[in-house]
């Protein structure tokens, strides 16, 4: 993708890949299956017409366009799964990044065009189909999606999958450098208690839905409490471990935990695989959060037909696997995870067992729910 | 030549500045002023009305925190750089023209690299395992690692080293302009060297002080890269917080209004600030003179 740049540009792309986490802001939203109020709500028909063209698995690229823009989280997508798509399909590619979802809605929202490829975490899908800014998937042209397990499709935020293709998905939890931390972190419960023995090697994530969740769940509370007085007896326990934490921060805590600054990490899962010292990733006990992202068309793309032959051939189980194996993030087609090296497929985080899945909730899409958040974010952050 | 005026210059040369203020800074201010009285509804979406509820939330504890913390950390940051800047600057007026020229040109250099670099370079030097600290803990002036990054000091020293510029011309100016033999008048009629600072020196040079105070202080309110980076994401500064309800919370209104809010307190803070002060400066130099 840097072909044609100049080394500025490539300096650029280098310097936004290193410190920016992939995920920056809130990533949200299995609204659960009582938002059915999305499939009464106006389509945005994809602009092409949908029944002439058969699946094109192996099929003529001729039919296709000759380009592929893509709008990305940084270090989101493999380069060698961009280039091998490149040259079976004969045609190039550009890529752009965002730092978060908010940052691709607002995007599209003020008008961007040309970009055939999104990246959007669930509750962001929610929104842009709502806002029309979604070209409908025409499923004929996408086999590959009966190669994802379905419980990651007919979704809350996206009954039917009409708007988006699961990408991949993730938890929050608790990374930790095992040569500096003696204790097994197991719980919520101990990463709060343990604040103090290892006060100033702390850091929390710099987003409130993720560490007030966490102080929630430690209660024995939904992860997604509309509850003041939960919600304030959370931000209580963050209050009192506040002197402890080194930084709070989405952006940095891998570089701080690589150069052994901080010890202890509230994070997402697929952070911590780019430290490169002793350490562990836990879910805790009392349960996290997980996330799921997905791939989807904007509205003004500009190669549609060629956007849907790359979903449909990133969904293959073998590229899947080269994505995984870059982005650290599982995969949603269960047929990649055989190919994966078994470092990867049998690491628990990446790919929790089952019963430590069930007591993972998703994050809400509502507006409420981000201002509770916001307000004790900001208690937490002046006390 | 009407009334021995100067020749009045078309007014057209005036339509650039006009229509750039106009353009990027009212119409932008002015949709700040309808989105603080609008609500937000859904994500992204904002009804416009006359609403004050976003005003009402800003009486909350949690947001006048923020402000007693913010207009501390400005008043904090402006006195170091008075502090540091004021004797730089008298030094400064003393040398000869070709030393000046060349020392106000070392001043603006750094100001040739991003802001964020440089941010970025104090994080470097203030870390615990940075430069700093382990020559301080060579020279066994601190025990352990420095623990300064991420905390309110850290903040602190780069707001002073970033806004220092800011105060040090305006001061340069007022003292470089002011009359030196009324310090030697004053010092040859038997006023002690600090009388003779309070009562001539620092009234002749009080509108340099002023300048350079609000120069400081008022941006400082709002600064987001300096705390954000140096803070360790842990100071609730204005900026980071007004930033965090358009990024996190999607609360357009709330932001607009939080950042109306502060324009409006410290237009108050100022008109007030330059009455009481200019005043005093007036009647200081009065009786200077």
């Amino acid at each position: 993708m840097n072909e044609g740049k100049s080394g500025y540009d490539r300096m650029i792309d280098h310097m936004r890949r290193l410190p920016v986490s992939r995920r920056n802001v809130l990533r949200a939203a299995w609204v659960g299956p009582a938002a059915a109020a999305l499939a009464a709500c106006s389509k945005k028909v994809g602009s092409s017409a949908s029944s002439s063209t058969a699946p094109t698995v192996g099929g003529s690229p001729a039919a296709l366009e000759d380009e592929l823009n893509v709008y990305n989280w940084a270090a989101y997508l493999n380069p060698k799964n961009l280039k091998a798509f490149e040259s079976e399909y004969g045609i190039a590619s550009t890529q752009d990044f965002y730092a978060s979802n908010e940052e691709l809605i607002a995007k599209l929202k003020g008008g961007a065009e040309g970009y055939d490829i999104i990246a959007p975490t669930g509750y962001a899908v929610e929104i842009l189909a709502k806002s029309g800014l979604l070209t409908e998937l025409d499923h004929a042209k996408i086999p590959n999606l009966a190669n994802v397990d379905p419980q990651f499709l007919d979704t809350g935020f996206d009954p039917g999958n009409r708007f988006s293709a699961p990408k991949d998905w993730g938890t929050t939890g608790v990374g930790y450098l095992t040569d500096h931390v003696s204790e097994d972190i197991t719980s919520w419960r101990q990463f709060f208690d343990l604040a103090s023995t290892y006060s100033g090697k702390y850091t929390v994530l710099d987003s409130s839905p993720e560490v007030i969740g966490a102080a929630l769940k430690m209660l024995g509370y939904s992860y997604n409490s509309l509850a003041q007085d939960e919600i304030d007896e959370a931000t209580d326990a963050l209050i009192g471990i506040k002197p402890d934490i080194a930084s709070i921060t989405s952006s940095n805590y891998r570089q701080m935990m690589q150069r052994e600054e901080s010890y202890v990490a509230l994070g997402w899962n697929g952070d911590f695989f780019y430290v490169k010292k002793p350490h562990a990733y836990v879910i805790p006990s009392e349960g996290s959060e997980f996330w799921l992202d997905n791939w989807c068309i904007p509205a003004g793309a500009t190669h549609p037909e060629l956007a849907h032959e790359f979903i449909n051939w990133i969904l293959t189980p073998e590229h899947q696997a080269t994505e995984t194996g870059y982005t650290y993030y599982a995969s949603c087609v269960p047929e990649a995870k055989p190919l994966l090296d078994s470092a990867i497929s049998g690491d628990p985080a990446i790919y929790p067992s089952d019963d430590v899945v069930a007591k993972l909730e998703t994050a809400i899409a509502d507006p409420l729910f981000l201002q509770l958040r916001n307000d004790a974010w900001t208690k937490f952050k002046s006390a | 030549m009407r009334d021995g005026h100067a020749v009045a210059e078309p007014r057209a040369l005036i339509v650039p500045a006009w229509g750039y203020y106009g353009a990027f800074l009212l119409v932008p201010l002015g949709f700040i002023v309808v989105y603080a009285f609008a609500r937000t509804t859904g994500f992204f979406e904002v009804t416009f009305g006359l609403s004050g509820a976003n005003f009402q939330r800003l009486w909350d504890p949690i947001y006048l925190k923020v402000y007693r913390a913010t207009f501390s950390m400005a008043l904090a940051g402006t006195l170091g750089c008075l502090a540091i800047g004021y004797p730089f600057a008298y030094w400064l007026g003393s040398r000869s023209h070709r030393r000046k020229t060349l020392l106000l040109l070392l001043i603006v250099v750094p100001f040739w690299t991003s802001i964020l670099i440089r941010t970025y370079a104090w994080a470097l030097l203030l870390a615990g395992d940075g430069p700093l600290s382990s020559l301080l803990q060579r020279l066994h002036l601190i025990g352990s690692e420095l623990a300064l990054l991420n905390t309110s000091k850290a903040v602190w020293i780069g707001l002073v080293y970033d806004y220092l510029p800011l105060m040090l011309f305006p001061l340069y100016v007022s003292i470089e302009r002011m009359d030196r033999s009324l310090v030697e008048a004053a010092r040859d009629l038997g006023l002690g060297k600090w009388r003779t600072f309070s009562r001539v020196t620092l009234p002749l040079t009080l509108p340099g002080v002023l300048t350079g105070g609000l120069l400081t202080f008022v941006p400082m309110t709002g600064e987001y890269v300096v705390p954000s980076i140096l803070g360790g994401g842990k100071s609730a500064l204005f900026g980071p917080i007004v930033g965090s309800q358009f990024l996190n919370a999607i609360d357009y209104p709330f932001g607009a209004a939080m950042a109306l809010s502060l324009v409006a307190v410290l237009l108050v803070m100022i008109v007030v600030y330059v009455r009481v002060l200019g005043r005093r400066a007036e009647a200081n130099l009065g009786a200077a003179l």
